[in-house]
């Protein structure tokens, strides 16, 4: 009798606390699901140059990137396969002037999964931007892949037309030296962070991945191979 | 009889200072490593510490007189898994970003050892209400050392307090990188034991 009893103890406190707890979490998937989205849109928003983040309020950044960024282009890279997610954005909400192209990259970091999207010019060959989403690396080492000194070259323009044969797309170089004329990593080459070494590495690892990856999948949207 | 006096306020004020769980005890410890090097990581682990210490007492308190002998403790962790994961869902929907860097020690606060021993040692065996402050006191105990650490890690670690750049940074400051790395964790929280520990022992040595 005392064994079935602490039994039901047990089932009806475990009951209790899970419907509580599960009821909570469903009420709020909501909320965490905006925030998310809040915080995409307004990455995209800023990565583009569409309006000042600080003063526009969370409708007005939904608005600019429902009407100023076309995201119904997907491209396939024709070595794997896979889809390339190609973001157009454009200066008004007519969208007849084109700002930059834009294309998500992702890949492992220090910690865990690291995400953002690269933003280029017209002609597909040249970075405009980078913005990192989704990131938790160390906090002031490795975190920093997010502040404007790591994101600067990027903004400035890195060449992103294929390489000689062997070589990368991208190189991490070290903070503030600039490579020689003729040399593979001259123009596209960003600054590693000091103190985060393996986040440095990482994010040059996966940008090479996805730049290599939209290169293959954009070459073949102008070839007309699609 | 003043608050110092009762059953309650004798037991939040022990476990502020001359019980504190992490100096006196070492308890919390990893947590008190992982999340102290931003000043505003730190107030929200220690609010969702304080919370789940407060609420975990009370309710094992609350419930001890019909909660079997020989499953009490999974009971505790039952009930102190609940008050975590609602802190997490709190942090997540409020605070998505800070969440992204807390997030896996926030879900850690289950096993802390703080909580289960405040529940085992004094909520079971105690009403509501003192047990409740009880669970307040190590909140607060475990709250204050990690808060002194966290000052001193962000400040010479970024230069920043709660984000907001310190006067010092435009003028002599230099980042002091280990700070902000696990190994400044360490040599501070050394520190701060070594600091309370002198004080409390001192302390008792007099009144002997």
């Amino acid at each position: 009798m005392k064994r079935v009893k602490t039994v039901l103890f047990m089932i009806v406190i475990a009951a209790l606390y899970g419907a509580g707890v599960t009821g909570l979490y469903l009420s709020s998937t909501q909320t965490v699901e905006q925030n998310k989205r809040f915080i995409e849109q307004r990455a995209l928003v800023e990565l583009f140059g569409l309006g000042d983040i600080k003063t526009l309020s969370k409708k007005e950044i939904a608005r600019i990137v429902e009407t100023q960024i076309d995201r119904s282009e997907t491209l396939t890279d024709p070595q794997t396969g896979r889809q390339v997610p190609l973001l157009k954005a454009f200066a008004d909400p007519t969208q007849s002037t084109l700002v930059a192209y834009g294309f998500p990259f992702t890949g492992i970091g220090f910690w865990t999964t690291i995400s953002g999207y690269i933003a280029v010019d017209a002609t597909l060959q040249k970075t405009v931007g980078l913005k990192v989403i989704s990131q938790a690396e160390t906090p002031g080492l490795g975190a920093r892949i997010e502040e404007p000194f790591f994101v600067k070259p990027f903004a400035d323009g890195l060449d992103i037309s294929k390489p000689e044969p062997g070589k990368s797309y991208l190189y991490m170089g070290t903070a503030g030296s600039q490579a020689d004329p003729g040399t593979p990593q001259y123009g596209r080459t960003f600054d590693a962070i000091t103190g985060a070494t393996q986040t440095s590495l990482a994010m040059e690892r996966m940008l090479n991945a996805s730049v290599a990856e939209f290169r293959r999948a954009a070459d073949n949207r102008t070839t007309g191979a699609q | 009889m003043s608050f110092k006096d009762t059953a309650g306020g004798r037991a939040l004020l022990k476990n502020i200072w001359s019980d504190n769980p992490v100096f006196r005890q070492v308890l919390g410890i990893c947590s008190a490593l992982a999340v102290t090097n931003l000043l505003k990581n730190t107030l929200l682990m220690c609010g969702g510490l304080v919370f789940t210490a407060a609420l975990s007492s009370l309710t094992v308190s609350l419930l001890r007189n019909y909660i079997p002998k020989q499953v009490r403790m999974m009971v505790q962790v039952l009930i102190i898994a609940a008050y975590v994961i609602i802190v997490d869902i709190f942090i997540r929907a409020q605070f998505p970003e800070i969440h992204k860097t807390i997030g896996p020690y926030v879900g850690l606060i289950i096993t802390n050892c703080i909580i289960m021993g405040r529940a085992e040692a004094f909520a079971s065996k105690n009403p509501a209400w003192p047990s409740m402050l009880d669970g307040i006191g190590a909140g607060l105990g475990y709250s204050l050392v990690l808060i002194v650490i966290a000052v001193v890690r962000e400040a010479l670690g970024f230069g920043t307090l709660l984000g907001i750049p310190l006067p010092a940074r435009d003028i002599w400051w230099y980042q002091w990188t280990i700070m902000v790395m696990p190994p400044g964790a360490f040599f501070m929280l050394a520190l701060v034991a070594w600091f309370g520990n002198s004080i409390v022992l001192k302390k008792e040595g007099g009144a002997k």
